[in-house]
This record gives structure tokens, sequence and C-alpha cells, in this order.
């Protein structure tokens, strides 16, 4: 990981998940509910915006591209978090 | 058969003769309706006289069939599209720097094709048309759902950061603003995209001249937190140029300010 405060898994899946509240605005629960939940309207009800402004901020924070979780369009809370963990 | 053979010749004739033909399409469209009324022009805009009002219509459809003839020779296309030179009203001001170019579906907006093209560095073209763009321009088609959503704002806001430019249409659902009187919604996406890149937004609109296209490019708005403000002064800077050309105000944005209309979803 290239962020020297990000030490392990947990760290990341807290890093996706603070990213995605803060541009929802409100408290998603545990991320061990929410992984199979797609990130657009039949999920968490994100638009493209909000969505690829956290995937930035999970970018920045872990060195990783966002490439991979967007070549199928709008992709689970739990794609995102393995994306970025693997990195 | 007969509607093949025309676009045929359109095509022949706008990619060998652009100028000629563009200016032949133009005096047709005159010449066949001489004195239109005015419509509902004086609605938006009561003040103009009812001399301007008919001059306006008039230039309308002139305008359109020349559009509709570009449109084909952009659909039909299978190398670079030849496009209508071009002349600026006032200089692009600092063109190297990433930009996002917003424009509205009026008046000659294919021919600002042309202008991505001479842009110094990349270009991205968010659309939902056939058209076939200049080679130096990439194309990102965004379909009315999600994914295509999804992937042209992420497109767009990687060629920002990596220093190119954007162009985007700002018809849509999200941003309410006031057009001459009335209201106009706008999409989000230039306007996210300013914020989250820092870029300026610069309005452009080209019309016809002639057989050639005159574009005019408005101050840069600079990014700010605000996508309202920033919204705001991009509408500001389309009412100046309808006010100044009420040629360009078709139909369809007529009856959207007029009537409203359903919002076209957000590129």
């Amino acid at each position: 990981l290239i962020s020297p405060e990000l030490k392990g898994p947990e760290d990341v899946v807290q890093v996706v998940l603070d990213a995605f509240e803060d541009v929802a605005r409100r408290s998603l629960g545990p991320v061990s509910d929410l992984y199979d939940v797609p990130l657009g309207k039949h999920g968490l009800a994100l638009d493209s915006i909000q969505i690829v402004e956290a995937l930035i901020v999970c970018e920045e924070s872990t060195g990783e591209p966002i490439g991979a979780p967007l070549e199928h369009g709008a992709p689970t809370l739990g794609a995102v978090v393995e994306h970025f963990s693997a990195a | 058969v007969i509607r093949r053979a025309a676009r045929w010749t359109i095509r022949t004739a706008a990619t060998r003769w652009p100028v000629p033909t563009y200016t032949v399409v133009g005096a047709l469209a005159r010449a066949t309706a001489p004195r239109p009324p005015a419509g509902r022009l004086p609605d938006v805009l009561p003040e103009l006289p009812a001399r301007e009002l008919r001059r306006a219509r008039r230039r309308l459809r002139s305008s359109e069939w020349r559009s509709r003839a570009l449109g084909v020779v952009m659909n039909t296309a299978t190398g670079e599209p030849v496009l209508p030179p071009f002349e600026l009203d006032s200089p692009l001001v600092d063109a190297d720097r990433p930009t996002i170019y917003v424009s509205l579906h009026i008046g000659a907006m294919p021919a600002l094709a042309a202008l991505l093209r001479d842009l110094p560095r990349e270009v991205a073209a968010l659309h939902r048309m056939d058209w076939r763009l200049p080679s130096n321009v990439i194309d990102v088609y965004v379909a009315r759902n999600e994914s295509s959503r999804l992937v042209g704002f992420h497109r767009a806001l990687t060629t920002l950061r990596s220093g190119g430019h954007v162009f985007i249409p700002i018809e849509g659902n999200a941003v309410r603003v006031h057009l001459l009187g009335r209201s106009l919604l706008l999409t989000r996406g230039p306007f996210a995209l300013a914020r989250l890149s820092g870029a300026p937004i610069v309005p452009v609109f080209a019309r016809w001249s002639g057989g050639r296209a005159r574009i005019h490019a408005g101050h840069p708005i600079a990014a700010i937190g605000d996508e309202q403000a920033m919204a705001v002064e991009v509408a500001r800077e389309l009412e100046r140029y309808l006010g100044a050309h009420p040629g360009e105000i078709d139909d369809w944005l007529l009856t959207g300010l007029i009537d409203g209309h359903s919002p076209l979803p957000d590129l």
C-alpha cells in the first residue's frame, strides 16, 4: 500500500466506507451487510458523480487506480473493497 | 431511395465544396420560407421589434437546414469528416489549460467539432449523437443508463486530470437556472467536473455565417465549490448570446422555456 497510514485490509475497508458515507452524507452501516449491494440507484442510490467522487478518494488514499471497478458499470461496495484491498 | 439519394448528394457536395454547399442549403431554406411567422419567440423576447422577430425566425430555418446537412456529413462519413471552416468571435483564453467546454444543441452546434479538432491537447467529447468526430477527439458515447454515465464521467475526469479538455452539452435534468425569464434544466456533469478537477468552464456556441461557422467562446468561468453558482454563470453567458443572436433560439429551446419539457437524462 502506498499510503503509510493504511496497514491492512481493515484500514482499506474503512477508507472505502468513509469515502462512500461522505458522498452519501449518511451512515451506510457495516460493510458486511453492504457487500453485494450495488452503489447505483438499485442499491445505495448514489449517482454517477457521487460514485466517481468516492472512488477518487479511495484511489488517492490507496494509490491504486480506479480502472477495474468501472469496467462493467456501477460496481457493488464489495467489488470496490476487493479492488482497493488488492493494492 | 429518394432520401438516400439526397443524403448521398449532400454528403458528396458538402465534403468536396463545404462552403458553397452550406451557403446554397441556407439560401434554399430562406427562399422557400421568405416570411415565416414569429411563432412563440415574442413570449421570451417581448421587446424585440416585429421585423427583428421575423428575421430571427427566417435565420433559424436557414440555420436548421445547414445543421441538418452537416449532420448528414458527420453521420455518414467513413473517414475524417470534412467540417465547415470556422472563425472565432474572439480568441480562446488560455487554450493550453485543461478546460471544460460546454454548449447547447442550437445553431451550428455540430461545427464545434472543428474547434475541438484544433485544440492543442487531447479532447474527450461526451455526447449521444451518431456523429463521426475528428480523429483526435475521443468519442465518449454516453447512453441513457447508469453504467454509461458512470464510465463517461470517469473518462472525462481522467482526461482533465491528465491535462486534456472535455466537451459536454449542458441540456439535462439536474440543475435549474433562469434563462430569458424562464426556467431551464442543465446537466450537473460539467459543474461537478469543474469542482473536482479545478478546470474552468468555457461556454461555446456556434452559428452559421453563410457557408462558414462562427463560434462564440464565453469568458472562462472559474471552478469553485458551488455547482449552482457556476451553472448560473453559464446561463448568464447563454442569455447574453441569445439576446445578441435571437435567430439561434430554436423551437426545442422555445418549447422547453415556455411549456417546460420532459428533461433529458443527464450526460
